[in-house]
């Protein structure tokens, strides 16, 4: 069995670390290669960079920002944003990445996953949710939370799994960068759609949201973006306070 | 000795970050996309992720079988990692049957979920705990490091070697045993990413690459 693993998030926009409130009115908070080593140096399980913006030109600064960060850092690095083809795929992992995440691409081309999954392994395609609420469901967003795609959450990872994505990364844009805890009922549809590993992001502000989170939705990973950014939550605390609970860790020596 | 390090290329996507892993280690990594009668390898690394019936068309057709052959015949070393482990056993069946590099007896075969351990999925992608079996021959690849270190895993088949005295370490999946490593003579196997498990898997690397060779 894998432990439970804590995953730093970094948004990244025009070569800035950059973070908002439910993905709006976003302030740069770092360099993706400096806040990177300085979250691996500190024991982080993971690193998950998501460019916001991802045009072609951006998308040659992430793949030279993964290059370099690939040379010092020695946990598995998630690359999306701008993944829009068998070939961007390949370009970032060839660049350094071990998983490549999909939204909105996945969503106009559902077909990207299987491609991604049968030519690297499904282990490397990963399947990008982030959801609204919407009434008394949740609806999928794409570009950025920007576009409704008509899509719901628990039909789209049922297909999604499918089509071959090897884990979902699931984001509630209500709770981004609110440090407010995660949507758990989010969370427990998403968990109730797949089996397969699910890591949830958007809203942690204490070891007690990752905590329930990890216990209520039954969760493999979580992602922390603002807290840690902010320095409300440090890595090493937030380990031991686990452990503490009694949550499998990886030890970090 | 110097290790002059050749980095098995077959089309995979990871190859760079297990370069960069051992370049901490060695200022000679050579990345070999095809055979060559005349290489100085001190120790050759079979990375990989992706399918094991592509990975070995791949190996096959540019020649990276014979070279892997050659080359134990003149005592290197040989460290397969995650599906680079995997195509070192008799045969694979994923989709359908394929047959491996033969180096470790056995089969490579999907990996099945009973759920009497809630907290295992597949692929089975995460950390877990190796715990080294040392079965009288001291495994150097281990070195340092504490029974149950934590690697990182992530893939969907497992090896199951004939001999258990191929096994070198073992990891929990679904409240049972997982084959974490192999090692028969000099061709070393592990199922976790050493180039991704932090300062553990590091030492894993540092391990394989001072193994001596009197070449």
């Amino acid at each position: 069995m894998s432990m439970k693993r804590l995953i730093a998030r970094l948004d990244i926009k025009s070569q800035n670390v950059i973070k908002g409130v439910q993905m709006d009115g976003q302030r740069i908070v770092g360099d993706p290669a400096e806040l990177a080593s300085k979250y691996y140096e500190a024991g982080i399980d993971e690193i998950l960079y998501l460019d916001s913006v991802a045009s072609l030109y951006e998308r040659e600064n992430l793949t030279a920002t993964v290059e370099q960060v690939a040379q010092s850092i020695f946990v598995p690095l998630t690359v999306g944003g701008g993944i829009r083809s068998l070939d961007d795929a390949r370009l970032m992992l060839r660049s350094g990445a071990d998983k490549v995440a999909m939204n909105s691409a996945a969503v106009s081309n559902p077909r990207l996953l299987q491609e991604v999954s049968s030519t690297f392994g499904s282990q490397c395609a990963v399947l990008s949710v982030e959801a609204k609420r919407v009434e008394n469901d949740w609806e999928v967003f794409t570009n950025n939370g920007r576009d409704r795609t008509g899509i719901f959450v628990g039909k789209w990872i049922e297909s999604a799994q499918e089509f071959g994505a090897g884990e979902v990364l699931i984001t509630s844009i209500d709770r981004d960068g609110t440090k407010r805890g995660l949507d758990l009922d989010l969370k427990k549809l998403a968990r109730s759609s797949t089996d397969l590993p699910l890591i949830g992001s958007g809203g942690i502000g204490s070891v007690h949201d990752i905590y329930q989170a990890l216990h209520e939705a039954d969760l493999d990973g979580i992602c922390v973006g603002a807290a840690l950014h902010s320095e409300t939550v440090d890595i090493h605390q937030i380990r031991n306070e686990l452990v503490e609970h009694g949550v499998e860790m990886r030890k970090v020596t | 000795m110097n290790s002059v390090v050749g980095v098995l290329d077959y089309g995979c996507g990871n190859l760079h970050s297990v370069v960069r892993a051992c370049a901490k280690f060695s200022d000679n990594i050579e990345i070999v996309g095809k055979f060559q009668q005349n290489s100085e390898f001190t120790h050759i690394v079979l990375p990989g992720v992706g399918s094991y019936s592509n990975a070995m068309q791949e190996i096959r057709n540019r020649g990276l079988d014979q070279l892997i052959h050659k080359k134990l015949n003149d005592g290197v070393p040989l460290l397969g990692i995650c599906v680079g482990m995997q195509v070192l056993t008799t045969e694979g069946y994923e989709n359908s049957f394929s047959s491996g590099l033969d180096l470790i007896g056995g089969s490579t075969e999907m990996l099945s979920l009973t759920k009497s351990d809630k907290f295992s999925r597949i692929p089975n992608m995460g950390w877990n705990a190796v715990t080294p079996e040392f079965n009288g021959d001291d495994n150097q690849l281990f070195k340092g490091l504490e029974n149950g270190f934590d690697a990182y895993f992530a893939h969907s088949f497992e090896v199951k070697p004939n001999d258990r005295t191929d096994i070198s370490a073992l990891s929990k999946f679904d409240g049972r045993d997982l084959v974490s490593a192999v090692k028969r003579g000099q061709v070393y196997g592990v199922q976790f990413h050493p180039e991704k498990s932090g300062e553990s898997g590091l030492r894993v690397l540092e391990n394989f690459l001072s193994i001596n060779t009197d070449i």
